[in-house]
């Protein structure tokens, strides 16, 4: 064979070869989209979770983060915002990315453990030190002269966990759809502002000093407490809530369209790992591990809490029923 | 004096607590800012009366100050009321403004301009223009006379202007008023980079589609146009229909196709070290310092455009068009010669016996028919293109301030074919050579800048406010060859039964020569008035076969009144 084409052939080889050893040390980029209290959590568990994937795959991995109202954020990865993976504050909010756009399979939930909730958490109370108001339980929210923070459920998944479980302790106390309305009627009457999302909602209760008790989150509650002083703020526990189930799932056709899709899989996957536990579990997330539970069991205060399955017949129902325009809440709402 | 006190601030603050409900329910309504100020006013005027009460009886200060502590607790709860509902005002301000941000982000925008009506997503990346064109034209004819026949006195040459005596061959024209354009389209851009523009036209009483493309052009230097569009050929038929400096184009534009169906590769580019200009501009660039056409197209002919109803070709023979186009001295520091484009364009094709025939030639401004090719001569049955036809447009433009200039010339080369019928049928081939040129000078008299894309008065018309739009004289002199092989006669002999020439000269000229003057008020940036008046002298195209006489010269005074969009 001519000796050109020899050389030639050669030098072909050398450049694939370089090109593929140059792919595998590439950068991974993932975007995490999540809901709106989530920055201090990921801001440890991407940390840890580099650190995790160099050590595993000698990759570097640069996770970036978009946050926002539960229902916003699902609604921007639909309309082109390219997630590799999204966190978001409830189940309902993920399947639209199937439902809307065929982004996720529909059996997403069942991909990981615990329907795709590595952790859990509820809806508590923030009061001011000294509980001046004397709020004890959802009762106290709806008297003359308190006033309530939550934000809106129409744009914040926080603020769905936050309806659901008021409704679910009035038609558990006062037995009916209607005595539960009329309860959620007087509750939202003593808002005094309803923001887009958690995150909002505590800036108006702890910075602009408005409110006498925020609905909150219960991580969302003890971060506070964490960050402006427990002397200045203090959790009140109901004698019932909801357990909420944040969801999580990898976001197939942009994860395939960016090569991710290991990465994005496992970056999910070690939420519910030794190490991810216990982040989740700093960051006052109610961790699935029943181990690592354990490890932080004082710092969660026992409650009853009922599931959405359990009183409501699920996310979808529970939508249709609530937060669906015309539904429920806007009747509460409007009147 | 307690008592006395206590009233009094009880009274305010009993004042203040009831227009504070009203507040709250009003600071739901849009001037929440001025509420939170009243508010704020409110709570100084409160604190300044206690203190007031302070100072009133210096000599009990001690009791004044022990009842002023008193009071002050007692209002305590009520400023704390009127500090919430200041707090929650503002945080529902806030979040208002978000909310509002928000919106906007993701509101369209409508807009109405001298451009036309504008619809724009949010981010930009997607346009959609309404626009329009109304032309109504008027035309009329001086010294036309009825045609009569003329017997030539022996001796005299084949071609004289006049007959001995001074009678010219009259033509009687119509004086006319007409719709000659009547457009609405809808253009805009889809995704950022690609363009549409599809328009028709209702001028002349006849329906016709004059725009229909999509112009993708994500490379700016390689973009593609694929639809009916113009032929990057003649400079003065580039020009938008709006935008030209007379009525009518001039005789180089005649041998240019106008609009075709086709696919164009085209590009721009910018000065090194400039930015190029993109967006908003149709494929046939004007603004860059260079650009290029590269077109294939089904062939409309000279003078032609693809017909509405059939915007197919009837044969495999395409035409491939080409230009380019500079401003060499674009942005040189040269000011005078900053306006100055060049460029050259061409075309070729080679068609094969086509069926289709041949377009007529008109006159400048008046449009009458001065070559026709659908009238043969004697004895020759059809004529058609058969073989190769190119055609070569070196053109130029120059503005500078509120002087324009323009000029361009055309050789269009095409080889003809004509049957003879009868019981021996002949089939003769010629080429033929057909030239035309112009050059236009124009001039705005009230000193805005004239620009290929026509002038842009400073002030609209407003004669109250002493205002009249903008005034452009203009003056252009045109001529068009068209080569005498189309009138040889190739017959056996020169008599009437062989007789077989392509044209017959005495229906179509051999040379028409125009000039005319111009007036163009711009009475805003999309009202305009025209006039032109334009004198055609012209060799042939009268007479009869044997005697051919000059067509009588032209002498038409037109008026158009424009709206576009």
């Amino acid at each position: 064979m001519n000796t050109f084409y020899i050389h030639f052939l050669k030098l072909l080889l050398t450049i694939a070869l370089i090109g593929t050893a140059t792919a595998q040390a590439a950068d991974v980029k993932l975007l995490n989209v999540s809901y709106d209290p989530t920055r201090e959590l990921y801001q440890e568990y991407n940390a840890a979770f580099a650190k995790h994937w160099k050590e595993t795959t000698g990759q570097t991995i640069e996770i970036q983060q978009s946050h926002g109202g539960s229902g916003k954020q699902a609604r921007s990865v639909i309309d082109g915002l390219d997630a590799d993976v999204v966190t978001l504050a409830l189940a309902y909010d993920v399947d639209q990315l199937y439902q809307k756009a065929k982004l996720i399979p529909e059996d997403w939930q069942s991909r990981l453990p615990n329907n795709s909730a590595p952790y859990t958490s509820t809806a508590v109370f923030l009061v001011r030190a000294g509980n001046p108001k004397g709020i004890k339980d959802w009762d106290d929210l709806v008297k003359p002269g308190v006033s309530v923070v939550t934000p809106n459920p129409k744009t914040s998944g926080g603020a769905r966990w936050n309806y659901l479980a008021a409704y679910g302790y009035a038609l558990k106390k006062y037995g009916s759809d209607d005595a539960a309305k009329d309860f959620l009627k007087k509750l939202y009457k003593n808002v005094a502002v309803l923001d887009t999302g958690a995150r909002g909602a505590t800036v108006s209760f702890v910075e602009r000093e408005i409110g006498d008790v925020l609905i909150a989150w219960e991580n969302e509650a003890y971060l506070s407490l964490k960050e402006y002083g427990a002397d200045k703020y203090q959790v009140v526990v109901p004698s019932v809530s909801i357990l909420a189930e944040p969801s999580v799932a990898v976001v197939d056709k942009v994860a395939n369209k960016h090569g991710t899709e290991k990465a994005a899989k496992e970056y999910l996957e070690y939420l519910y790992s030794k190490e991810g536990q216990d982040i989740a579990a700093k960051n006052f997330y109610r961790p699935r591990d029943p181990e690592i539970l354990a490890k932080y069991g004082k710092q969660f205060k026992a409650l009853n809490l009922f599931t959405i399955d359990e009183v409501f017949g699920g996310w979808n129902k529970a939508h249709a029923t609530h937060f669906a325009d015309g539904g429920a809440f806007d009747q509460i709402y409007s009147q | 004096m307690k008592k006395h006190k206590l009233l009094l601030i009880a009274a305010t603050v009993g004042g203040l607590l009831g227009g504070h409900a009203q507040v709250a329910e009003a600071a739901k309504k849009p001037s929440k800012d001025a509420q939170i100020e009243a508010l704020v006013r409110r709570l100084e005027v409160l604190e300044q009366r206690l203190a007031l009460d302070e100072g009133k009886e210096p000599g009990k200060k001690l009791a004044a100050k022990t009842t002023a502590a008193q009071v002050a607790e007692a209002d305590q709860p009520a400023i704390k009321q009127l500090d919430q509902k200041v707090k929650i005002l503002e945080r529902k301000l806030e979040l208002d403004h978000e909310v509002a941000a928000d919106a906007a982000k993701k509101a369209s925008k409508e807009d109405m301009s001298p451009e036309g009506l504008r619809l724009t997503s949010p981010e930009g990346d997607h346009t959609i223009r309404l626009h329009a064109a109304l032309q109504a034209d008027a035309k009329f004819f001086m010294d036309d006379n009825a045609a009569t026949t003329i017997t030539p006195t022996a001796g005299s040459s084949s071609y004289p202007s006049t007959l001995p005596g001074g009678l010219p061959n009259g033509i009687n024209l119509a004086d006319t008023f007409q719709l000659k354009q009547a457009r609405i389209g809808v253009q805009g851009t889809l995704f950022k980079y690609f363009d549409f523009n599809v328009l028709p036209d209702w001028g002349k009483g006849a329906t016709l589609l004059q725009y229909a493309y999509l112009d993708a052009r994500y490379l700016p230097y390689a973009s593609l146009s694929i639809g009916k569009q113009k032929t990057p050929l003649s400079l003065e038929r580039i020009q938008g229909d709006s935008d030209g400096t007379f009525l009518e184009r001039g005789y180089p534009t005649q041998l240019a196709s106008n609009r075709d169906v086709g696919i164009m590769l085209h590009g721009s580019f910018a000065k090194p070290g400039e930015k190029l200009i993109t967006g908003g501009i149709n494929p046939l660039d004007s603004r860059n310092f260079f650009n290029y056409q590269l077109g294939v197209f089904n062939g409309s002919g000279d003078n032609g455009t693809a017909s509405n109803m059939n915007d197919t070709a009837n044969q495999d023979g395409k035409d491939f068009i080409g230009r380019i186009f500079a401003h060499p001295f674009q942005k040189s520091g040269i000011k005078p010669l900053e306006g100055l484009g060049v460029g050259v364009a061409g075309s070729y094709s080679s068609l094969n016996q086509s069926t289709t025939v041949l377009n007529n030639l008109v006159s400048a401004n008046g449009q009458n028919t001065i070559v026709n090719y659908s009238l043969p001569g004697a004895n020759a049955a059809f004529l058609s293109a058969d073989g190769s036809h190119y055609r070569v447009y070196p053109q130029l433009y120059w503005y500078y301030g509120p002087f324009g200039l323009m000029g361009e010339y055309a050789l269009s080369s095409q080889r003809l074919q004509a049957t003879k019928a009868g019981a021996n049928p002949q089939t003769r081939h010629i080429t033929e050579n057909n030239q035309a040129w112009q050059v236009w000078a124009s001039y705005v008299l009230t000193g805005e800048d004239v620009t290929f894309q026509g002038v842009r008065p400073r002030q609209p018309f407003d004669p109250f406010n002493g205002n009249w739009g903008a005034l452009q004289f203009t003056a252009r002199y045109t001529e068009l060859d068209i080569d005498n092989s189309v009138y040889e006669n190739q017959g056996i002999n020169n008599t009437a039964a062989n007789r077989f020439v392509f044209l017959d000269p005495s229906k179509s000229i051999t040379q028409a020569t125009g000039w005319a003057l111009g007036i163009n008020w711009y009475l805003n940036r999309n009202v305009l008035v025209r006039s032109d008046y334009e004198q055609t002298y012209f060799h042939g195209g009268s007479g009869t076969a044997t005697n051919v006489l000059s067509r009588q010269m032209e002498k038409v005074f037109s008026t158009r009144v424009q709206v576009s969009f």
